[in-house]
């Protein structure tokens, strides 16, 4: 139990940490990516539900924090595309290339999308024009982040795997 | 109530996914105000840390990127502070120049020493100024005499100096205004020949340029008498002179252009 709360707790400074520091560290231009949103896939991609949606709940509402005025819709956003992603994860055959490009890029335009559209209050002109000028981008740095720790974190599994079976 | 816990506990992860619909939702259904609060408690919690950190860090670059920029500037100053003394010593010098140079007959035109004649060296050096040199021209410094230019190109010339086979002055003495020529003389030295045994001079009297012979203005130094020995039989007494200037750190020199009249 204790080292189940000290891996909540560590991820959640992992969070905090990627929202700040590593996001300042990798931004381009202004355009960062959405180092939150992957590690919710990652979460929901990898860990049984009792861990998965109170972590995915938890990540979604340290992330929220950042924008006080959008309490609880980002949460609410964020938490969606994660048990989406969870109920999904056996119907994609996610061990395919494509599948993790697509989920990624598509978890993060719908999350860029949702949240663009609460937090310009429906303004579809306004909305239009971040999304090309600052989603978008967003959206392809994500993707490519995330699917880049996706393969590393896969290769680190089998390797693991490798081990075992060599002992 | 047991049969309420089990049917919980059995639809735990439709009730965790409620749980995490409806807490945000009730979330956002707060006011401003309450929702700055919350999420002020949870940015002390978990990010504080890090903008501290970020802060530290950011200020650190900063400093380190502030103390580069001091750095280059340090040495662009030292550069320049070197420039500018080099530049007051120079300035140093040719203002002694005119001092001691003669006034209206004559356009100085300031020279600096690019290289000493490899072959002859202490006997020629390369001068180089703003504007073209012309032959046989008088090239003095501070103390004195340098020597005259020997050839040119254009704001090149070679000079013969004063301490070299090629460069004659027809001298006199100051104190007593006794005539004679400062030459080199090949294990002699700097001489000031063609005295007359009778002439009145003295170890110490200054020499100073006549001004015969067209090259060289009348009153510059040439140097010092050293020593004087009269041989017995000889019609000229052999007199050694030490050059006032110092040829060994010739740097800044001004050539006397004389002005034509009618001329610049």
């Amino acid at each position: 139990m204790a080292a189940r709360v000290a891996k909540f707790i560590v991820l959640a400074y992992f969070v905090a940490f990627s929202q700040t520091i590593l996001a300042n560290l990798t931004s381009i231009h202004g355009i960062v990516p959405d180092f939150g949103l992957i590690v919710i896939l990652l979460i929901a991609l990898r860990k049984d539900y009792l861990v998965a949606l109170p972590a995915i709940f938890m990540c979604a509402l340290i992330i929220d924090a950042l924008t006080p005025e959008l309490l609880g819709i980002g949460t609410i956003i964020r938490f969606g595309i994660g048990v989406a992603a969870y109920q999904l994860r056996r119907a994609l055959n996610i061990e395919q290339l494509f599948s993790r490009l697509y989920l990624i890029a598509g978890a993060e335009f719908v999350h860029q999308l949702l949240y663009q559209l609460v937090a310009n209050k429906f303004d579809i002109s306004t909305v239009g024009q971040i999304y090309w000028e600052v989603s978008l981008p967003t959206l392809v740095y994500t993707t490519i982040v995330g699917f880049a720790a996706m393969f590393l974190l896969d290769l680190e599994y089998k390797l693991e795997i490798t081990k075992r079976k060599i002992t | 109530m047991r049969w309420s816990v089990d049917r919980l506990y059995r639809n735990r992860k439709a009730l965790l996914i409620i749980s995490g619909f409806l807490i945000p939702l009730l979330l956002s259904l707060l006011l401003l105000p309450e929702k700055t609060f919350v999420a002020r408690v949870l940015q002390d919690l978990f990010y504080s840390p890090f903008w501290a950190l970020s802060n530290k860090v950011n200020s650190l670059l900063d400093v380190y990127q502030e103390n580069v920029e001091l750095s280059k500037e340090v040495v662009h100053l030292r550069y320049e502070r070197l420039g500018y003394e080099s530049d007051l010593i120079e300035n140093e010098r040719y203002r002694a120049m005119i001092n001691v140079l003669p006034g209206e007959q004559y356009r100085y035109i300031a020279a600096d020493v690019v290289a000493y004649d490899p072959g002859r060296r202490y006997s020629a050096v390369t001068i180089k100024a703003n504007e073209d040199i012309r032959r046989f021209r008088a090239v003095v410094d501070e103390n004195g005499i340098v020597g005259k230019t020997s050839s040119t190109t254009g704001k090149i010339a070679n000079v013969s100096l004063l301490i070299g086979p090629n460069c004659r002055v027809a001298a006199r003495d100051k104190e007593t205004r006794s005539l004679g020529i400062v030459k080199w003389q090949s294990g002699r030295g700097l001489i000031f020949d063609d005295v007359a045994v009778e002439a009145e001079v003295a170890v110490g009297d200054t020499i100073i340029s006549s001004g015969m012979g067209g090259v060289f203005p009348e009153g510059l130094i040439l140097g010092t008498i050293t020593s004087i020995t009269t041989p017995s039989s000889a019609f000229f007494k052999q007199i050694n002179v030490d050059p006032a200037v110092d040829f060994s750190s010739l740097d800044n020199v001004i050539i006397l252009e004389p002005v034509e009249e009618g001329g610049p």
